[in-house]
């Protein structure tokens, strides 16, 4: 791999960098050819990551890593396949056909429906009241019998928006049960995915895990014996980048080797490593 | 109460937090569903989920079946009956045929 930092050029397959470099600058340049933004500007050419890269590329004491997936992400790196392979190529294919959900109608044909009734409540009363005082006058009030019938008038048109919008809600309704026919389809066909994701990644694991536990226990600093799921997340992550095939650089932030020659021997990797 | 339904991984997920976090509000847990108890703190969740996840949450509030108030005495008497037939086998359509139980096209049309 060939480094720049700044006005300077490492290459080789172990390059030891000062500690003074934020990592995750290194990471990045790494993972995408360059960290030019700040100084100083680092740039990486190299072999490009494959997926085992994002999980254990990085290896610092608080790494955040589900061991487990890591691993069978290592497995899958090199070439490691299942029996539930086949079905889950049809899985992801099938869900990446399903169509685009439609998208599902605005809230505001419910608040319409909400406020047309309010409405229809207020001019009824009015309507009774106005009534009540055409009776009590016995139709000797001839603007009292016109305000009834305004009255009336008003009740009668909002009466009619009302029912509209009860009528724009039931469409909105049977829109949104369309639409949730389909997300419930997509939802199912995602399940399907992941479950056949889980039963490879358990069968890869089963697998996986003697060679793994061998390199774990060959970490440097690692107890023997230690429970190999619930250990340090950078030993763990080391013990699967041995196992799995990095392609690009890893970047190690962790005093467990002496220098990068030692580390990239270890992983049998080109690594960069930052003094600690 | 209030039904919530999710249709997504993360409306799904975001249900199962809420349940978790709060589960005196929770009447019951479905797969992807839960019933919650009838109070405006539920009101408030569901939308909350609503605004967040649109469609993939569905909010239907349920109220208490009680027949003795909804349905009609034949419809409750046939319901009884069927429930106590002979033939375990025998579809509803045969069964109520000749008799003076509704019949099914007759349930299905009327409203409760």
């Amino acid at each position: 791999m060939i480094c720049r930092v700044g006005e300077r050029t490492h290459a080789g397959r172990a390059l030891d960098l000062p500690a003074s470099l934020d990592p995750e600058r290194v990471v990045r340049a790494v993972r995408t050819g360059a960290a030019t933004a700040a100084d100083p500007p680092i740039t990486v050419d190299a072999r490009a990551p494959g997926r085992l890269h994002e999980r254990v590329g990085y290896v610092h004491e608080d790494l955040s890593l589900t061991p487990r997936t890591a691993l069978a992400v290592a497995a899958r790196s090199r070439g490691w396949t299942t029996g539930y392979d086949d079905r889950l190529r049809e899985a992801r294919g099938a869900l990446a056909a399903h169509a685009d959900v439609p998208a599902s109608p605005p809230a505001s044909s419910r608040q319409q429906v909400a406020e047309a009734r309010e409405e229809v409540d207020r001019l009824r009363e009015r309507v009774a009241a106005a009534r009540g005082r055409v009776e009590a006058a016995d139709g000797e009030a001839p603007a009292d019998r016109e305000r009834l019938a305004d009255a009336i008038r008003a009740l009668s048109e909002v009466e009619t928006d009302a029912a509209a919008a009860r009528e724009r809600r039931r469409r909105d309704r049977e829109a949104t049960r369309a639409a949730r026919d389909q997300l419930q389809e997509r939802l199912r066909l995602e399940d399907r995915v992941a479950n056949l994701e889980r039963r490879a990644r358990r069968v890869l694991v089963e697998r996986a895990r003697p060679a793994y536990e061998r390199a774990l226990d060959a970490v440097p600093g690692c107890a023997p014996g230690t429970a190999p799921f619930e250990t340090a997340p950078d030993a763990m992550a080391l013990a699967i980048a041995r196992f799995g095939e990095l392609r690009a650089p890893a970047v190690l932030a962790t005093g467990r080797f002496s220098d990068a020659t030692a580390a990239a021997a270890w992983l049998d990797a080109p690594v960069v490593r930052l003094e600690p | 109460m209030l039904l919530v339904i999710t249709y997504s991984t993360a409306a799904r997920q975001a249900l199962r937090n809420l349940c978790n976090a709060h589960e005196e509000s929770v009447v019951r847990r479905f797969g992807r569903a839960a019933l919650l108890a009838d109070t405006e703190f539920a009101g408030f969740q569901a939308v909350r989920l609503r605004e967040q996840f649109g469609a993939a949450v569905q909010v239907e509030r349920t109220r208490p079946f009680n027949e003795f108030e909804t349905l009609r005495e034949p419809v409750r008497e046939a319901a009884r009956a069927y429930a106590d037939r002979e033939t375990p086998a025998l579809p509803y359509a045969k069964f109520a045929a000749g008799t003076d139980h509704p019949a099914p096209a007759d349930l299905k049309e009327s409203e409760l």
